[in-house]
């Protein structure tokens, strides 16, 4: 399923897509067999509320580009830190939540 | 019934079309968009969807008891077909299907779920590459429920017709109007091909 959630990732972030990464990190959540399950959390959080902001949108494909281009390496990052030490968690979270915040501002 | 169909086909056409360079929730991109929010949530726009997709269900081969969509773009078409039929004595039940289910309590995937073996017809705003449509056919298929038509108000002709006729032949499937039925996409794409249109209506983040 891990897997899964990192060929969706892969895919970008338009709304269908966003919607089919937060059922995966649903369903990894549910499992309870991740190691860190912080890392589905924070991702679920991330695309679901992009999806909501999204939905129904007309977005202008220069946006969702910029998008792409700075969320795919933070979420890839962030999974492989998934089973990595706790400050690699922690960096990689942080760098998330950064470019999160970022596109609050847009 | 003519008129109704082209008073909705001109307001669509005169609200509903957005031109420039967007990404559609496919991930396509395209130079316009169909936001048909502005014309089914507005007060002129709601009763001639209701009138125009109710009739459409009418014409269906099998009389559906209950209407239905993912959300959120199905939601205002139900709530119009169910308020004309109503009007005129035909009595549909509404559901809409959530995207995923809720977290909590229930987990429901589907809001007043049909009985089993209920016949339904889904409906939806626009058609790209039918991913909605088919998701929510899914929805109601999982609570049992036989989809015998799909009606949607626009199809982008980008594939999804045949995609919802693969997923349901047993069901019809009616677009009551396509790109065809919009003739300045023609202009739309010629004035994008010589520059770079700016958008007229940017998206909320």
């Amino acid at each position: 399923m891990e897997q899964e959630l990192r060929a969706a990732v892969a895919r970008g972030f338009h709304v269908e897509n966003l919607w089919a990464i937060v059922r995966l990190c649903s369903d990894l959540l549910r499992t309870g067999t991740l190691h860190n399950p912080i890392t589905a959390l924070a991702i679920r959080a991330v695309c679901g509320d992009l999806a909501r902001a999204q939905e129904s949108e007309a977005v202008p494909a220069d946006y969702a580009e910029l998008m792409d281009a700075h969320l795919l390496p933070a979420i890839e990052k962030l999974l492989n830190a998934s089973s990595g030490t706790g400050d690699e968690l922690k960096d990689a979270l942080n760098e998330l939540s950064r470019v999160y915040a970022d596109t609050l501002h847009r | 019934m003519a008129n109704t169909k082209e008073a909705l086909r001109s307001l669509l056409a005169e609200r509903a079309v957005i031109r420039g360079r967007i990404t559609l929730s496919s991930g396509t991109v395209s130079e316009y968009y169909f936001d048909c929010k502005r014309v089914m949530l507005s007060a002129d726009g709601a009763p001639l969807v209701g009138e125009v997709v109710l009739q459409a269900i009418k014409d269906l081969p099998e009389r559906p008891l209950a209407i239905g969509g993912l959300t959120h773009g199905a939601d205002p078409i139900i709530g119009a077909v169910m308020m004309k039929g109503a009007e005129q004595g035909l009595r549909l039940d509404g559901f809409y299907i959530r995207k995923e289910p809720k977290r909590h309590g229930t987990q429901r995937l589907i809001e007043n779920a049909p009985a089993s073996g209920t016949p339904v017809v889904i409906v939806d705003d626009v058609v790209t590459k039918g991913g909605s449509v088919v998701k929510a056919i899914e929805g109601a298929e999982s609570a049992g429920c036989r989809v015998v038509g799909v009606v949607v108000l626009v199809d982008r002709r980008e594939g999804g017709a045949d995609v919802i006729r693969a997923r349901v032949p047993e069901a019809l499937y009616v677009p009551i109007f396509t790109l065809d039925d919009f003739l300045d996409i023609d202009e739309i794409r010629r004035e994008w091909n010589k520059n770079s249109a700016p958008l007229s209506h940017a998206a909320s983040m």
